[in-house]
């Protein structure tokens, strides 16, 4: 008996799916669905979630897009969420459409409410919620990979190298690099999960992004329990070799005014090494002028990391709070999808994003600095050149 | 409850403890012995120890909360009333028959859950060592490795966290002290994104290896069985050896994926064998993917819903599930 309350109960946090739960209920409101626009009859059947009270009467303030996102992402997974159409039901027996599945898997990944609360509001059953958003975070993982990859023309990444210079000055920079965690809630009496437990005393997954001045995601990593340290992370992944190897952030260098020469590179905090392409801050006190100039302004650049990131977990909340006991196989493929989201947002332009809060703090619980000692000596010459450069240049 | 007990009880006890049974402890002797940290024998202590009285004295709070090594004779004498009287072993003094029952070096259990391992003992990690040069023991052999290997992964981030990527070539290095965890990265550098590692951990020194199996594993069933058809090849290129040691059965929240419970192979089919006694002990082999329906089973052989299954009692479950398909042959299944 407690293994089959187990089974339920872990599957619902892993929005795995729950097996003999489809039930057949008597249908509770009426079918309206036949007319008008999707989301006119779709809010109808939503409970709690639009009250008045709330303020949220309308589509973008549900689910955190705009509707015309909304329609991208719908065309995005149409073929996969469409195969089954009358697999998944309404309590009243209504099958789900393309849209009303996409609209719970968003509601799901955005409001990082409980299944049976999202199930509650839509008139679903929560294990209909579980497997819904899996099959979306299948089907955008095929379909919506290509929003998130390191650019691919000179264009591209001449145009996010003219954007980090407008920031703060820095030439020939090409992303910046930041860490995030992801934390779960686990059960401590369980030894499997020790793997879990990071210095901060919580259970959590690692996040890593190279972000661009548009706070899109170029590149990221996830997966990592959240103990091993930043330098750890960059270093087992497959960037780093292709940046050891020369066959990334190898394009073109940019002459300096005192003639040197600077390669592409990307730009990050203490926690990482300072590397011929990772350029980190001037550690330590005492630090001269043209030093501490240049750390003001490495901050301010690689700010937009810490943006995005917050940013990221801002609009999917269910990896912005402590996730309880999530799949740890599944939980770096939301991850994944949510990041897919925050791109398309921004590739798309979508004007929500404008009005949400900027927060610069992603890992409020973090507030151990980690520092690397690792540092190429060609590296710091090449820091010191680009130092001497930024701070010549006018100040911002 | 003491004051109840018979003398021959205390004689007993006395007598099993190495103390002189009789009316007249020699207490002074008694208590200049065990300061020493020594049992007391028949041959060093002539008289009895106490009264019955005394013991009743004895508070129980007194001889539980009583620090093993007091230096005072008062605390000395708790000690000694606690080694007679409390049978709970409160008291840490190492009386050569309680600590019989200890090995001074346990052997590591090769039996363990995927995640964590007990620790194996130094002796046996120094024996090993010799061997890979991969393996250590505490912080010593750790140092050690820092000052020698120099992998291309080495990373030493403030002391602290410690981490060795080690090639195939390396794989016969002892990982019995290190718990293993298999997890799942997502790496968008990778033409193949997703990736399953191994990774193991012993206090803050790390090892990630990659996964071999090369189905992958978070598929849906569909997936699963066009891959199963694709992938039933690879797994003659993979070691038997190396299959025992990887493939054991993960833990409950991987059970609960669809077919993760279904007996794989002919092994795991016998009902003799104790497979389902998870978690822990996974089965010696299993295919990464669940068996295609076109491929033909013994039909006899029941498809057992674990998650009815008492562990305690395996084979009674199975028989109760033999029983019951007959019956109910629709319920049995697991998709």
């Amino acid at each position: 008996m407690f293994l089959v309350d187990f089974r339920v109960w872990v599957s619902i946090d892993s929005m795995g799916p729950v097996r003999g739960s489809k039930k057949k209920r008597k249908r509770d409101f009426s079918e309206n669905e036949e007319s008008g626009d999707w989301w006119v009859d779709f809010s109808k059947g939503i409970n709690g979630v639009l009250s008045p009270s709330k303020g949220l009467d309308k589509f973008e303030l549900v689910f955190k897009i705009s509707r015309k996102t909304f329609n991208y992402i719908c065309s995005l997974v149409k073929e996969d969420m469409s195969a089954r159409p009358g697999h998944f039901s309404f309590s009243n027996g209504k099958p789900l459409s393309l849209n009303d599945q996409v609209a719970v898997a968003l509601r799901r990944l955005s409001s990082g409410d409980s299944l049976i609360i999202v199930g509650e509001s839509f008139g679903l059953h929560h294990s209909t919620v579980s497997q819904v958003t899996w099959r979306f975070v299948e089907s955008m993982e095929k379909r919506g990979l290509h929003h998130l990859q390191w650019p691919s023309s000179d264009e591209e990444m001449t145009d996010i190298k003219s954007k980090f210079e407008k920031i703060r000055g820095f030439p020939n920079c090409c992303g910046a690099i930041d860490t995030t965690h992801i934390t779960m809630c686990l059960p401590l009496a369980d030894p499997a999960n020790k793997v879990w437990f990071d210095r901060e005393k919580n259970h959590s997954m690692l996040l890593q992004a190279i972000v661009d001045p548009d706070m899109r995601l170029r590149d990221i990593v996830t997966g990592w329990p959240g103990k091993l340290s930043d330098s750890i992370v960059l270093k087992s992944s497959n960037f780093f070799k292709l940046c050891d190897n020369g066959k990334r952030l190898n394009g073109k260098t940019v002459h300096l005014s005192e003639g040197s020469e600077i390669r592409e590179y990307i730009i990050g905090d203490l926690g990482f090494p300072l590397l011929p392409w990772l350029v980190t801050p001037y550690r330590g006190k005492g630090l001269s002028e043209i030093q501490s100039e240049f750390n003001k302004r490495h901050f301010a650049t690689r700010m937009v990391a810490r943006r995005a990131l917050s940013r990221l977990k801002e609009m999917w909340k269910i990896i912005h709070g402590t996730m309880w006991r999530p799949d740890k196989h599944r939980l770096p493929r939301i991850i994944l999808v949510c990041c897919l989201l925050h791109n398309i947002v921004i590739d798309l332009e979508d004007d929500v994003q404008d009005e949400i809060s900027l927060s610069h703090c992603h890992d409020e619980n973090y507030r151990q600095q980690q520092t690397c000692e690792s540092a190429d000596l060609t590296a710091s010459d090449m820091r010191e050149k680009l130092s001497l450069y930024v701070s010549r240049s006018s100040p911002q | 409850m003491i004051s109840a007990s018979s003398s021959n009880w205390l004689d007993r006890l006395r007598s099993s403890r190495g103390f002189p049974t009789g009316e007249e402890p020699d207490l002074d002797r008694i208590l200049s012995s065990s300061s020493s940290g020594s049992a007391p024998t028949a041959d060093s202590v002539n008289n009895s120890v106490s009264t019955q009285s005394q013991a009743v004295a004895i508070p129980v709070r007194l001889r539980r909360d009583k620090p093993a090594e007091c230096g005072t004779s008062s605390g000395e004498f708790a000690g000694v009333l606690c080694d007679l009287f409390n049978m709970g072993g409160e008291c840490s003094r190492s009386f050569s028959k309680k600590s019989s029952r200890k090995q001074a070096n346990p052997r590591f259990c090769g039996a363990s859950s995927e995640s964590e391992l007990p620790s194996s003992s130094d002796d046996l990690r120094r024996e090993k060592s010799d061997n890979g040069g991969f393996v250590s023991s505490g912080d010593t052999s750790l140092n050690e490795r820092r000052d020698n290997t120099n992998t291309n992964n080495n990373t030493n981030n403030n002391g602290k966290v410690r981490v060795d990527d080690f090639d195939e070539g390396e794989e016969d290095v002892d990982l019995k002290a290190y718990s293993r965890s298999e997890v799942t990265i997502i790496d968008t550098s990778f033409e193949e994104w997703k990736s399953d590692k191994w990774v193991f951990r012993k206090n803050d020194e790390w090892k990630i290896k990659e996964k071999k199996s090369k189905c992958k594993s978070r598929v849906s069933a569909g997936k699963k069985r066009k891959l199963l058809v694709t992938n039933l090849g690879d797994n003659s290129k993979l070691d038997d050896d190396q299959l025992k040691k990887k493939m054991k059965m993960k833990e409950a929240d991987n059970l609960l994926q669809p077919n993760k419970g279904q007996p794989q192979n002919d092994k795991e089919r016998r009902p003799t064998q104790k497979r389902v006694d998870f978690p822990g002990k996974g089965p010696q082999r299993r295919f990464p993917c669940p068996r295609p329906p076109e491929k033909s089973r013994n039909e006899s052989s029941p498809v057992i819903l674990l998650k009815s299954i008492p562990s305690s009692n395996i084979n009674a479950a199975m028989k109760v599930g033999k029983s019951f398909q007959k019956k109910h042959p629709k319920q049995m299944k697991i998709v």
